[in-house]
């Protein structure tokens, strides 16, 4: 991760300064429940349905192992020992005591972390691709850039009071692994004929609500220009973006309603008059925060070296957890390696202090140091030997966090819902633990292949269950909590949004209508290598439809039970 | 009168509301008020219209970020020189983005605390990007 300089110290101090005098004011009744409220989400501080809950950025998923400890102290002093991974890099702490969340800022503070801006009607955390830098199919190492608009958008004096949260991702790999084009702005970075960096500039993708695929506003956009061609798109949004109705502000609506050729023109317009003034980045600020991360080294085998070699072990479980968890490398006798937080019996994403220990040892030991949460809510460790792929996995299995389940559909996303969630129609973790529990066996899964199955608890879609090959959404009819099933999603360059299949299940009957869907795929796949996405673009809805329904006889609605007697 | 400050601290309310809603000062200058979602380009043709040497922009509520965009653009794009105000719901917590985003003076909502604005306005000590009152973003004045 990025190292701060002085300043960056100074200014995250002055702002754990800042947020104890607004807790002070507020509980001595000087700040009135609104204001307190709108300052408190711009430091991650949520009131929830039992107690606030802290979202606490983790800037473009990248922790180093203080940090990691640091997280467990916080989760065993402030909290009740746990800690949960968000989709979007982030980590939250859900009962915390609101006048001791000054306390934990400035704990966080000392080892470089905060909350800025993680929630509130502002630019929240930049994310990106969780194998940046290591993955061989990059062209653009992404971290530089997220850290240029960590900066840049932190505090912004403009753009802190927006329509709506906005969102920023970046990726710079052929493959798209950071959801750029369900972004506010999606950054895609290439490189010139003369290799200079340039970004392709989407905007106007998001999920939630009405669900959008970004569009490109700007093809190539050379590297000096990107913050300010931000600035445009941001001033353009804070202009524009309606603040009468809240389910319609977010950016996406703005180039809905200009269409994308007036929404380029305005933002075009904008940078014409910012455009090589004085927020042009320089080679030296490049520079100089390329250099403040710190550079992993590696060791050099030769071709043939059998160091940079994976031991063979005489285990079926270790060449599952190589098939699933273990990711190529761009340096020859590495690889880097996913911890799966996708376990019976706990909700996806949450870790406890001891935990966290345990990988922050494993990742001092086996990893260069440094720890990386994924938009999946799981973990990634960079930077491991090869060679030290066994003792690793006897290790991680130990402790539990080996199951091979990455791009499985064990490897189920899920926003923490009506368990702790006040926003939330209906809860989510009880029903990601029957779906796992359904497919608990490995063979059936690995039969299975690739499934992104992808929960939320509402239409704010935090389980971005639009973009899951199989997505669920928690509706509330009448005070009753439901599940709208979605087929048909994906992430990456070819994302795609889910469509719905027909009517809503009662919790009890999702794991056998996720069951239907999963027969009728194996049924009809033409061969093992079509992936259940594949298959539904292939033959559409319809037959997957048939497969939910056809035992259905009943018409629909919120009193018909008839798959849970199936 | 309101209680006004700028960044210096408190300073003495110069304007004069006029029943028509505009103000004037002491040597017969002419003010106006606006709305924070006006666009700037109106308030830019109602300055010139009326020399006015004062533009008094209304935050409806501190949620409202209108009001930062409009002050921006009526210095930065329209060329504007003169005092912008800032009147209605801002909280003390954004007095300091106020003034970066070009505004001069902060008229006060009835009953707000004055230490806990002065002192809030003064809350950071650097801006990582360029704004009104420091054009040059932080990354050209790192000297590390």
């Amino acid at each position: 991760m990025y190292q701060y300089d002085e300043i960056d110290q100074r200014l995250v101090d002055e702002r754990v300064e800042q947020f104890r005098d607004q807790t002070r004011r507020f509980l001595a009744g000087e700040l009135s429940d609104d204001a307190f409220r709108a300052l408190r989400l711009r430091n991650g501080l949520y009131v929830q349905r039992h107690a606030p809950m802290l979202r606490v950025a983790v800037p473009y998923g990248l922790l180093d192992t203080r940090q990691v400890r640091k997280l467990a102290h916080i989760a065993r002093t402030y909290d009740r020992g746990y800690a949960h991974f968000s989709t979007r890099q982030n980590v939250q702490f859900n009962w915390p005591a609101l006048e001791r969340v000054p306390e934990i800022l400035a704990e966080l503070a000392t080892v470089q972390m905060h909350a800025i801006q993680t929630s509130g009607n502002c630019i929240r955390n930049t994310t990106t691709d969780h194998f940046a830098g290591i993955a061989p199919d990059e062209v653009v190492n992404p971290f530089v850039w997220c850290e240029l608009i960590r900066q840049w958008s932190t505090f912004h004096p403009e753009f802190n009071w927006l329509p709506r949260k906005f969102k920023i991702a970046v990726n710079g790999a052929a493959n798209d692994r950071a959801a750029v084009l369900v972004h506010d702005i999606g950054l895609l970075a290439g490189r010139a004929a003369d290799g200079s960096v340039v970004f392709e500039v989407l905007a106007g993708g998001g999920l939630g609500r009405a669900p959008a695929i970004g569009q490109s506003v700007r093809a190539h956009l050379p590297w000096q220009h990107l913050l300010t061609y931000v600035e445009a798109i941001l001033r353009v949004y804070n202009r524009e973006g309606r603040r009468d109705n809240i389910h319609k502000a977010r950016i996406k609506f703005v180039v809905k309603a200009f269409g994308i050729e007036r929404f380029r023109d305005e933002v075009e317009a904008e940078w014409a008059l910012l455009r090589d003034g004085p927020g042009t980045l320089t080679e030296a600020e490049v520079a100089r925060v390329s250099a403040r991360f710190p550079s992993p080294t590696h060791e050099t085998f030769a071709p043939d070296d059998e160091r940079a070699q994976t031991p063979s072990v005489d285990d079926p479980g270790f060449s599952r957890w190589l098939a699933r968890n273990v990711h190529p490398h761009r340096v020859h006798g590495y690889a880097a390696v996913s911890l799966s937080f996708k376990r019976a019996g706990v909700p996806p994403g949450d870790v406890t202090a001891e935990e966290l220990h345990a990988v922050a040892d494993l990742a001092d030991r086996y990893a260069g140091g440094e720890v990386r949460v994924t938009h999946e809510q799981n973990l990634v460790l960079a930077d491991v030997r090869r060679a030290d792929l066994p003792v690793l996995w006897q290790a991680l299995r130990g402790l539990g966090l080996a199951t091979p389940n990455i791009g499985l559909l064990g490897n189920i996303i899920c926003c923490p819902g009506g368990d702790y969630c006040s926003l939330a129609n209906a809860k989510s973790i009880p029903i990601a633990q029957a779906v796992r529990d359904r497919f608990d066996d490995l063979d059936y899964l690995f039969d299975i292949g690739e499934l992104d199955l992808n929960i939320s608890g509402c239409m704010n879609a935090c389980g971005h269950h639009h973009v899951g090959h199989i997505g669920i959404l928690g509706v509330d009819k009448a005070g009753e909590e439901w599940y709208q099933i979605e087929i048909g999603g994906a992430q990456g360059l070819q994302a795609s949004l889910g469509r719905v299949i027909g009517r809503a299940f009662a919790a009890e009957e999702v794991p056998d209508v996720v069951e239907r869907l999963v027969q009728c795929y194996l049924a009809r796949r033409i061969a093992p290598e079509e992936r259940f996405i594949d298959c539904v673009r292939r033959i559409g809805a319809e037959p997957f439809k048939q497969a939910v329904y056809e035992h259905s006889d009943q018409p629909g609605g919120p009193d018909t039970r008839s798959l849970a007697a199936v | 009168m309101s209680t006004v400050i700028s960044r210096a601290g408190l300073i003495p309310d110069l304007w004069q509301p006029s029943e028509d809603g505009s103000f004037i000062d002491a040597q017969a200058r002419r003010g106006i008020a606006v709305a924070g979602e006006t666009p700037a380009a109106e308030v830019a043709a109602a300055v010139q219209a009326r020399g006015a040497a004062l533009v008094a922009i209304r935050i409806p509520s501190f949620a409202d970020g209108r009001g930062f965009t409009l002050a921006h653009d009526l210095r930065r794009h329209h060329g504007y020189g003169g005092t912008l105000r800032a009147t209605g719901g801002c909280l003390p917590d954004q007095a300091q983005d106020l003034f970066r985003c070009g505004f001069d003076e902060i008229a006060l909502p009835e009953g707000a605390d004055l230490e806990v604005w002065l002192r809030t306005a003064r809350g950071f000590s650097d801006a990582y990007a360029g704004n009104l009152i420091e054009p040059q973003p932080l990354f050209r004045r790192r000297t590390g």
